[in-house]
């Protein structure tokens, strides 16, 4: 792998990224469920790029793609400069613990059979560390990180709350010295008043060890208070892109502001008139070839089911939608400032 | 205040100063419930601990509180479905006037398809898999009327139609697996009107579907539940969700009421530090931080002594040490806090 490019680059690069599903009905039919469809985004040490849609929209499928967990069908991901897509597995494995992901279910991150201890041991080996002396130390300095106190190791997962194994299993994925952390929900499975919690030490960390982080996540408060830059994800495309201000104070697509304006949120303000979406996700929607969003988008016209790219409407906010492009004031936005 | 069963846990008949007409017999009226699970001995939780809970009629009433803090196990209590191995210490429940704790079983279950309802956060649970979706609508209208079976298909289909299931006629002859997620939360609602109920209990009715898909289903439930003139009891952990669909709002932490007023009020200026600290964690803040309410919830053994959010609250001295805070009236609600 080349070291030198990874100081001035991006950590990772995606570029049309696509992942199709295959599966066969009762009659063997093949059916192709395109899962992702042609994502593209960078992440940079230190930043967190958030994606956010609903269950459905393929968010949680970009970052398995990212880390390898599954095939893609199409794209390229560059990590670390050096693209990765295409190697064998065997040769991945040692890169692979600069990657780590953070479950939704914190569960889902520790054997339950066996002491917390004993997991994160698995993880010290990741970087080499085969002495258990120092392994311990290893261990004893993560959960201190993760602020706890590390006796609480020698527990079981069941022996600790739901905001500790949260913190436990971010520990465990900081063992291995990763440069990039998927977090996939990270806080949804937990209460509102820990939530805060997991989210200030996720920030602490990410600015004491300059980590990237994809966040996948559909508590809008959370991603406002985490993300430098955010995309919006509908069946498998990204709608809407841009930094977190573009986005949550000037959104311009139908969607954005639809989802906007149902998770309540009191800040911040956005311009124009709010948008009542009608109807649910429907995977039927994602084989048209123009806008996905148009049966339940209130500003639908005959010329939206041509197909729509990304366009700049500033300088780097993308919005899948020609009309917030050229007919802002017709679907309740402010004119172009 | 001094409390009349010795310790120290709720004034008796608290009259909530906000209270709609107070003439009038409350829809649901639950006083001094206490839940405990297991032998009645030292370590048995108490994880209802006094709740005081009233829906007037035609009110839209939320039940706000964390995993934990009974919310759901207080509408169990309710509908007289409590889990195994759950009893009911003390207090009572009153639905129409009705008392329901110790109500034979035949009872309970004509008031549950008849005067009270409810919707689960999973549709599905409400709904017979086995079934076509209009078929179990139309028997439940059939059992709890008069309607022949042409009739009552006739008002299942009306029922579904007017929930906004679109197509309704040929919709009802599908099974529940059929429908998606807001399809079949609909479905459940058009279940739970079918009997008219005087109380709609929805328990997290929407917590598993999307946002946008959240707010139609909501507007749907406000809108049915104004529309017959029933009572609304919403139970849910997001106060954004309370504050957009109901006038009243009770606040539980830790099997306990801590707050009762308007949600508006409630939500503009809190009296309770643990209402400040949760509405605070809903705050979209222009920085890098989220508020965090230091420490955990606490697990529920035995009744405490003392306010249970005295360990994380920032506003905590030794009275708060004392005794349990009784649920007072403080100017437009009630208030269990002694620096109120």
């Amino acid at each position: 792998m080349n070291a030198d490019s990874t100081a001035a680059g991006p950590v990772v690069e995606v570029r049309e990224l696509v992942k199709d599903y295959v599966t066969r009905d009762a009659r063997l039919r093949q059916h192709v469920a395109r899962a992702v469809d042609g994502v593209s985004f960078e992440i940079h040490a230190g930043e967190t790029f958030a994606i956010v849609g609903e269950s459905g929209s393929g968010k949680t499928t970009v970052g398995r793609v990212l880390l390898k967990l599954t095939s893609a069908t199409d794209g390229t991901v560059i990590f670390r400069g050096d693209e990765i897509l295409d190697i064998k597995e065997r040769h991945f494995r040692p890169e692979r613990r600069h990657m780590q992901m953070v479950f939704q279910d914190p569960l889902a991150a520790f054997d339950p059979q066996t002491t917390i201890r004993s997991s994160l041991r698995e993880f010290t080996r990741l970087s080499g560390i085969e002495s258990r002396a120092e392994q311990n130390e290893a261990i004893a300095e993560a959960v201190r990180s993760v602020g706890l106190e590390p006796e609480i190791a020698d527990r079981r997962p069941s022996q600790v709350s739901g905001g500790q194994l949260q913190r436990l299993s971010i520990a465990r994925s900081l063992l291995p010295e990763p440069e990039l952390l998927f977090l996939d929900e990270p806080t949804s499975s937990l209460d509102v008043s820990i939530r805060g919690q997991i989210v200030n030490l996720l920030l602490d960390l990410q600015e004491r060890n300059e980590l990237a982080y994809l966040l996948v996540a559909h508590d809008l408060r959370v991603v406002y208070a985490m993300a430098d830059q955010v995309a919006v994800m509908y069946l498998g495309q990204f709608v809407e892109v841009g930094s977190r201000d573009q986005v949550y104070a000037n959104a311009r697509h139908p969607y954005t502001r639809g989802l906007l304006d149902a998770a309540e949120l009191d800040e911040p303000p956005r311009p124009g008139d709010p948008v009542r979406l009608v109807g649910e996700i429907s995977e039927e929607a994602a084989k048209k070839p123009g806008c996905r969003l148009s049966l339940r988008c209130p500003f639908a016209v005959d010329r939206c089911e041509e197909p729509q790219p990304l366009r700049e409407t500033e300088a780097g906010h993308l919005v899948r939608c020609w009309r917030a492009i050229e007919q802002p004031v017709e679907i309740g936005l402010p004119s172009d400032d | 205040m001094s409390a009349a069963d010795g310790n120290g846990m709720t004034v008796p008949h608290a009259v909530d100063p906000a209270a709609p007409d107070g003439g009038e017999i409350p829809v649901l009226d639950v006083s001094d419930l206490t839940v405990g699970f297991g032998s009645a001995d030292k370590r048995r939780s108490i994880p209802l601990q006094g709740i005081r809970l009233q829906v007037a009629a035609g009110e839209r009433m939320a039940l706000v509180g964390e995993s934990g803090s009974g919310k759901s196990l207080t509408a169990a209590a309710v509908l007289g479905l409590l889990p195994e191995g759950a009893e009911v210490i003390r207090g009572s429940i009153r639905l129409d006037g009705e008392e329901l704790i110790d109500a034979p079983e035949r009872r309970l279950r004509e008031l549950r398809g008849g005067r009270m309802a409810i919707m689960f956060q999973n549709p599905r649970a409400s709904l017979n898999p086995v079934l076509t979706v209009g078929g179990q609508i139309a028997e439940v209208i059939r059992v709890h009327g008069d309607a022949g079976r042409r009739e009552s298909w006739t008002q299942a289909v009306d029922l579904l139609a007017e929930m906004g299931i679109p197509d309704a006629g040929r919709r009802a002859k599908d099974y529940v697996h059929q429908y998606s997620g807001g399809m079949a939360q609909r479905a459940a609602l058009a279940m739970a009107l079918s009997c008219r109920p005087d109380l709609l209990i929805a328990d997290e009715p929407t917590t598993g579907l999307d946002a946008t898909l959240q707010q139609q289903v909501l507007e749907l439930v406000v809108e049915q539940v104004a529309s017959r003139d029933a009572s609304l009891l919403l139970i849910t952990h997001d106060i954004a969700v309370a504050r957009a669909h109901c006038e009243r709002t009770t606040v539980m932490y830790a099997g306990r009421v801590m707050e009762v007023g308007p949600t508006d009020a409630v939500v503009e200026s809190p009296k309770n530090p643990y209402t400040s600290a949760l509405l605070k964690a809903f705050v979209t803040v222009d920085q890098r931080r989220m508020y965090a309410i230091s420490g955990v919830v606490p697990t529920l053994v035995g009744e405490l002594g003392e306010c249970a959010f005295a360990d994380r609250c920032p506003l905590a001295g030794p009275e708060c040490r004392e005794d349990v805070p009784a649920l007072r009236p403080v100017d437009d609600r009630l208030v269990a806090c002694v620096k109120a």
